[in-house]
Order: C-alpha cells, then structure tokens, then sequence
C-alpha cells in the first residue's frame, strides 16, 4: 500500500496545481476580444487586443498608418494603425491589434497577423491599384 | 531579410542543431567507450 | 567485426537519407498563396512539435511499464526518450519563432499554446536533472516515472489548447473534422513525408541514446568495482587515556 501513495500524492498535488492554474489563468489565455466583445466594453485607457478578419475594401494608407475595419462576421470596429504593417497584411486575413478603444475607434500601435490553418496555391493576380486586396477578385 | 532568407534561417537552425545533438552522442559514446577500456 | 561496424552506422544512414527526401520535397513543392515561400519551414516545425509529443508519449509509457514491471529496461526508454523530446521542444520552439517572426510580425508572443510548450519545455528539462539527483538506479528509476507519467498530462493540453483557447497560433492543419486543410498534393506530401523522415531520425537517436545509456551503466560499475581510498584514511584515530 506504501509503494501506491509514493505516486498518488504528488499525482494529487500536480492535478490541484494544474486545476487551480487553469481556472485562475482561464480569462488571461484568451488572448484577444472578439470585436462583438470589444462592443460591450467600456471605454479607456487599458490597453487590449482585438482580434478578427480584415474587412474586405476597407483598408485606407495614409501617411503614418493604416485605416481598416475589423469583424467577427457580426460587429465590425474601426482600427487605426500607426506604423507599416506586417509583409502578410491583406484584406481578409485575421489580424490582431493591440491598443486603446475609445468606443468609436481603436488605436493600435501593435499588429500581428494571424494567418489560419488552410494552405493553398491560387495566386491572385497584384493588382496596384489595390495593394492590400487579396486577389480574388481577379482569379 | 527575404522570405527565402528566413527559410534557410529555419533550416539552418534544424539540420545544424540536429548534427550538434548526434555529435554530443558520438562523443558521450566515445568517452563512455574510452573509459570503461572498449576500445573497438 | 564488420557486421558490428554496420549495426552501430545504420542509424546515421537512415538519418541522413530520410532527411534528404524531406528536403528535396520541402524545396520543390509549390509557394502558398499567402505565406508566400515562408510556407516550408512548416514542414520542418511540424514534425518536430509532432516528435516532442512523440517522444514524450514514449516516456509516459516506459515510466508506466517502468512502474508494472520493475524492469530497468523501461526506465532507459523513458530517459533516452525524454531527452530527445527535450531536444525536438527545443527545435519547435526555435523554428516557430523563425516562422512567427515573418509571418506574426514577432518572435514570441504569450498565447495559450506558446505558452504551455514553454512550460513543457521546462518539465522534462526538470525530468532531466532529476536524473541526476543520484546515482541508484531504483530510486531513480521510480522518481522519475511519476514525472514522466505527470508531465504527459501536458501533451493533449499543449496540443489542444488551440482548440480550448483563442490563440494567436493556428489550429492543426493536418488532422481535423473536415480533413486536411492543404489542398496542394506536393505541399501536404512534403508535411507527411518531413513528419515520417523526422520519425525516422527520432528511431534512430532512440537507438544510439540506450546504446549511451547501457555504456554509462557499465562505465559506473567499473568505476564503483575500483576500491578508490576514503579520505580520512590515512588518519589514525587518537588513543585517548593513554598518557
């Protein structure tokens, strides 16, 4: 009987640990809000991700930054980013942004692409006139 | 650095450290061997 | 003499051309429509986050049948296995941050899966030192098989933590409801062959690492079999009451 509670006992102690982690960090590892939960916040100064796909056609440049709305396919929240964006940056992609809401927009000064899980050969064709366009169009 | 660029970054660092990790083999094998005086 | 030569060089054979194929597959398949040709270096980061898994699951099962039977010859699976997962966690971490960097557009972030491989990382590298704690083969045996059996809880957690959080990282392309998510054959061919070459290459370090192992257990008898002299020896103890 010794032998088994040389085992069950740090077996408890890890499972407890791990349990208490999980619930406690449950909220910290969602790592973005969705734009429908971004809706619902009040606005501030804290700093937050919002996460989601690019709305096609609603990329602007200008000078210092980009202009693009981001959806959940529900609510769509307007962004605006400050700096280049990343090599990947494309209308329709997933992005996620870090910065401040103020209820109307979202100043980002972070952007990370989310690339998904499907990987593909259909080339669109480049088309100047519409840098970040994702080529579908065309195809 | 050009996307190729980071391929060969990428490459570089699985067959480089993989040959690192086979030699630290080879050698642990070799003193084990040297050692115990099996010298084969 | 020379078949013995041959055993011990075929698992660098095997390593060397199974490694081959992948590549040239890696390299002819075709760019993806939006990674561009930042695509391949899926087809080495994949199998080796596939092989720490791997390799971990193996010293689960080692430690539970190290715990069944007694029989040392589990434990050497599971530490063998354990420090080859050390490695390959150490590989796909490494090559995920070459790939995130151009892609993500950073090295590192704190999302649900990088951070649980993370920690992964850090338990079997603590497997590791545990082993070093002593040289008795028993006592070592059984401490190390409770965690070698506590820490594959983290296998299924660091893989579907994709799927239980919202993470930044993307969720398995291979195996899913709908089927694979890669339409290209070349492009899923040059994934499941780098997954099988790295299969082969963990097959072979297995072999050359119990080898080590089996050589250090002898290098450690012949070392204990040599009377060495204690110190203090040479010391005679004073004869107390005899003046």
């Amino acid at each position: 009987m010794k032998r088994y509670w040389k085992f069950i006992v740090p077996a408890g102690i890890v499972v407890v640990v791990i349990a208490v982690l999980v619930v406690s960090l449950n909220s910290s590892l969602v790592y973005f809000n969705t734009p429908t939960e971004l809706m619902s916040q009040e606005p501030g100064d804290a700093r937050l991700r919002l996460g989601g796909q690019v709305v096609a056609g609603s990329v602007t440049d200008t000078t210092g930054g980009v202009a693009f709305e981001v959806t959940d396919g529900r609510e769509a929240i307007d962004v605006f980013y400050v700096g280049a964006p990343q090599q990947l940056f494309q209308e329709g992609i997933g992005v996620v942004v870090e910065g401040t809401w103020d209820g109307t927009l979202f100043h980002s000064d972070t952007m990370l692409v989310k690339h998904d899980e499907t990987y593909s050969t259909d080339e669109g064709e480049y088309d100047p006139e519409n840098p970040y366009g994702d080529g579908s169009d065309q195809a | 650095m050009s996307d190729w660029g980071w391929v060969t970054f990428a490459y570089g660092v699985a067959y480089g450290s993989l040959a690192l990790y086979a030699l630290s083999i080879v050698l642990r094998i070799r003193t084990a061997r040297r050692e115990i005086g099996d010298n084969e | 003499m020379q078949s013995q030569v041959r055993i011990r060089r075929w698992p660098w054979v095997a390593i060397a051309l199974s490694l081959a194929v992948a590549f040239t597959l890696s390299m002819i398949s075709p760019a993806d429509s939006v990674q561009g040709d930042l695509v391949r270096i899926m087809y080495v980061h994949v199998p080796a986050a596939w092989l720490a898994y791997t390799a971990f699951f193996v010293t689960f099962v080692g430690s539970v049948a190290y715990l069944v039977t007694k029989n040392l010859r589990w434990d050497r699976i599971a530490a063998a296995s354990a420090e080859i997962g050390v490695y390959f966690t150490g590989l796909a971490l490494s090559l995920g941050m070459i790939w995130a960097k151009p892609t993500w557009g950073v090295w590192w972030t704190w999302d649900a899966r990088l951070t649980f491989t993370f920690i992964m990382f850090f338990v079997y590298l603590g497997y590791l030192a545990l082993r070093r704690t002593t040289d008795d083969p028993i006592a070592r045996a059984s401490r190390s098989s409770v965690l070698g059996i506590l820490g594959a809880i983290q296998i299924p957690l660091v893989h579907f933590s994709v799927l239980w959080w919202r993470t930044l990282h993307q969720p398995p392309s291979l195996i899913r409801p709908d089927g694979p998510a890669i339409q290209d054959s070349l492009m899923l061919a040059a994934l499941i062959v780098g997954v099988l070459a790295f299969t082969i290459v963990y097959v072979a370090l297995m072999v050359k690492r119990i080898e080590l192992i089996h050589l250090e257990e002898k290098r450690l008898a012949v070392e204990q079999s040599i009377r060495r002299p204690v110190a203090g020896e040479a010391v005679t103890a004073p004869e107390l009451g005899a003046s």
